[in-house]
């Protein structure tokens, strides 16, 4: 029952955010049937959109799942856009390296650069832990800002395309190593593949894998787990270790679906795995589908923006408000408080 | 050389404000033990709207207020839904991020039809103040006098607030929130009035430090390194640093802004790239954060 309701709950919630996309459009937009038009039916409108919408949304996943499951360990693994960042500059620069060696060997060459690009960030952020007790959250945080200006600094500098004609921008991942397109008109490739297969390859590995046994102990209660034998400390750098690899890969997913090289502006896919890990209470099987859901409103916003008169930013004010009302539970103690039993609060804490 | 060590002075003071400021609110929030990470988004809300209602009825005073109102309303509202609503504070806090740099890029673009930045070359500015007995010692008046008043507001806040932290009731009793909310309560202590208190005074706090950015200088930036360029995450660093103390807010925020100020002068004569003198504030809160966070470790260790 209680499942039912929470299931529910988060519905309405999401409802609820489109509602909010509703209201924001009609208050600013000059002709607002045609912007409500394309926002919500722009991305199923042609084979084209709906492609760009599952190609946005294949960073976005790999992203969600990254933050999920630093989370499922009570890592604060805030310092993922920085992962994000660094994973996709190695990888594409390892590419653009291997240019001519055959593409079975680069191709996991260049995903595993991603990853170990991703890791390095977070085996810094698991050393400064675990031996000058920094909190994770700070120093992802403080390194992620770091990496942000070392990333710019190296592609306006050494790395640099000199030849690039979009930009300053590294050198592109060779035709080569590029994934096939699977709607022609669109950026959709099979990297959409890897996302999903690593979501429920994740989302079995957490819970029936003895390390993803681990993991969920470490978050759930880490004094239990460690009378239970478990080397909190150590799970918690492994799942740091994977949240940053995979948040790497994530970046290279996003540059391989983009215009594949890596330019100085920030995505923000980083960010918004985190909002999606949290949407999805870290549960990798509803990362899939928020992850999609958030795709489908940049899409939207995009489409509106290009037919009609919206920026493309509606769709991040939506994404901020749904992550502030998502509260499952929470919200339906609050709902139900309201509604009499003022019972004192969870913790037994009299407020 | 005396011009150069002044003028380095001056600018360093001048960076500090909107850092002192926010880590101010980031420490009473700290202090009721439930931390606001949205203070970035929080900074990008009053830099944008202070500006805008300043620009608008040409008045400093309308946008400064505007700019805390709006805040103080984002603080109570993070504070409402975390304890009537049991949402996790981080998570509110990141909501108010993304909120911050969606909403303001989304509301420059209705209102003027320009991408990410507005500049309001009329909109009136923070008024420079020349101190009357300071301002009259050579030297010295280089250093200390011609700050905006919100540079000297700061410095005086870090005292006031230092005063009521340590030597009030209320003081007190939101650190009692923040140690442990069962004892708080136990011995008669509101501990959501504390926690609102908290959220109120880092919203005014951080609304006050996003102006200051904004009315500087008349110009807005947004995006994901906007404006604030980092210093709502800066703030959680100086606050692991200050603890309950606001005069090591007022130092390590001088620390970071000398190093912004030190970068800027090699920027300027020797050619170092830009980019590490950004980088620079945040590898300094790095290691300063590691170091003590070690420090503290072991003297818990050894007590």
């Amino acid at each position: 029952m209680q499942q039912k309701k929470r299931t529910l709950f988060q519905l309405l919630v999401i409802l609820s955010g489109l509602v909010m996309a509703l209201i924001v459009i009609l208050l600013c937009s000059d002709e607002p049937a045609l912007a409500l038009r394309y926002f919500f039916i722009g991305p199923f409108s042609s084979t084209y959109f709906l492609g760009d919408m599952l190609n946005n949304a294949v960073p976005l996943i790999i992203c969600g799942l990254a933050a999920s499951i630093s989370f499922t360990a009570s890592v604060w693994n805030l310092g993922l856009e920085g992962m994000v960042y660094f994973g996709m500059l190695t990888g594409t620069i390892t590419a653009a390296a291997l240019d001519g060696v055959s593409a079975v060997i680069a191709i996991p060459l260049m995903f595993l650069a991603a990853f170990l690009g991703g890791a390095v960030l977070s085996a810094l952020c698991s050393f400064l832990y675990s031996k000058f007790h920094l909190d994770i959250m700070m120093s992802s945080l403080m390194l992620a800002n770091v990496i942000f200006y070392l990333v710019f600094l190296l592609i306006e500098g050494p790395l640099r395309d000199a030849d690039s004609e979009q930009g300053v921008t590294t050198k592109a991942i060779p035709e080569a190593f590029r994934f096939g397109k699977l709607l022609s008109s669109s950026d959709l490739n099979t990297t959409i593949f890897i996302a999903l297969a690593l979501a429920v390859f994740i989302y079995f590995a957490l819970k029936h894998s003895r390390l993803g046994y681990e993991i969920r102990m470490t978050g759930l209660n880490a004094s239990f787990a460690r009378y239970g034998g478990i080397n909190t400390g150590l799970i918690a750098i492994i799942a740091m270790l994977i949240s940053g690899g995979l948040g790497g890969v994530g970046g290279l997913t996003y540059v391989l679906g983009t215009s594949f090289r890596v330019r100085n502006q920030l995505c923000g896919i980083g960010w918004s795995g985190l909002s999606i890990a949290m949407i999805s209470r870290n549960n990798p099987a509803l990362v899939v589908p928020v992850a999609i859901f958030f795709a489908y409103l940049t899409e939207g916003a995009q489409c509106a923006a290009l037919f009609a008169d919206i920026t493309p930013d509606v769709s991040q004010i939506i994404q901020g408000a749904i992550l502030l009302l998502v509260t499952g539970e929470a919200m339906i103690n609050f709902l139900e408080n309201r509604r009499g039993n003022r019972k004192l609060s969870v913790k037994g804490v009299s407020r | 050389m005396n011009e150069f060590i002044a003028g380095f002075l001056y600018t360093f003071i001048a960076y500090g404000t909107p850092l002192i400021l926010c880590s101010l609110g980031g420490m009473m929030t700290g202090l009721s033990g439930r931390f606001n990470l949205g203070m970035e988004g929080m900074m990008l809300f009053s830099a944008f709207f202070s500006l805008l209602f300043a620009n608008q009825f040409g008045s400093l005073i309308a946008g400064l207020a505007m700019g805390v109102i709006i805040t103080v309303a984002i603080g109570l509202m993070m504070a409402f839904i975390n304890i009537r609503m049991g949402v996790d504070i981080y998570i509110a806090g990141m909501a108010v991020n993304v909120l911050g740099t969606g909403l303001t890029t989304f509301l420059i673009f209705v209102l003027t039809g320009s991408q990410g930045s507005i500049i309001y070359p009329q909109a009136p500015r923070l008024l420079k103040l020349t101190t009357p007995i300071l301002g009259n010692i050579p030297y010295l008046n280089q250093v200390v006098s011609n700050h905006t008043w919100l540079d000297y507001l700061a410095i005086i806040l870090v005292i006031v607030l230092a005063i009521v932290i340590h030597k009030t009731a209320f003081g007190r009793h939101i650190r009692a929130v923040g140690k442990s909310e069962w004892v708080a309560s136990a011995c008669g202590i509101s501990v959501n009035k504390n926690i609102y208190a908290s959220y109120v005074l880092c919203g005014i706090l951080c609304g006050l430090a996003g102006a200051s950015l904004s009315l500087n200088q008349g110009i807005f930036v947004g995006g994901f390194i906007g404006m604030t360029n980092g210093r709502g995450w800066l703030a959680m660093a100086v606050v692991i640093l200050a603890q309950e103390n606001p005069y090591i807010v007022l130092f390590s925020a001088w620390a970071l802004g000398a190093l912004s100020a030190i970068g800027d002068i090699l920027q300027a004569s020797k050619g170092f790239p830009a980019r590490v003198v950004q980088m620079l504030p945040f590898i300094g809160a790095l290691i300063a954060a590691s170091i003590y966070s070690y420090r503290r470790e072991k003297r818990n260790i050894r007590g």
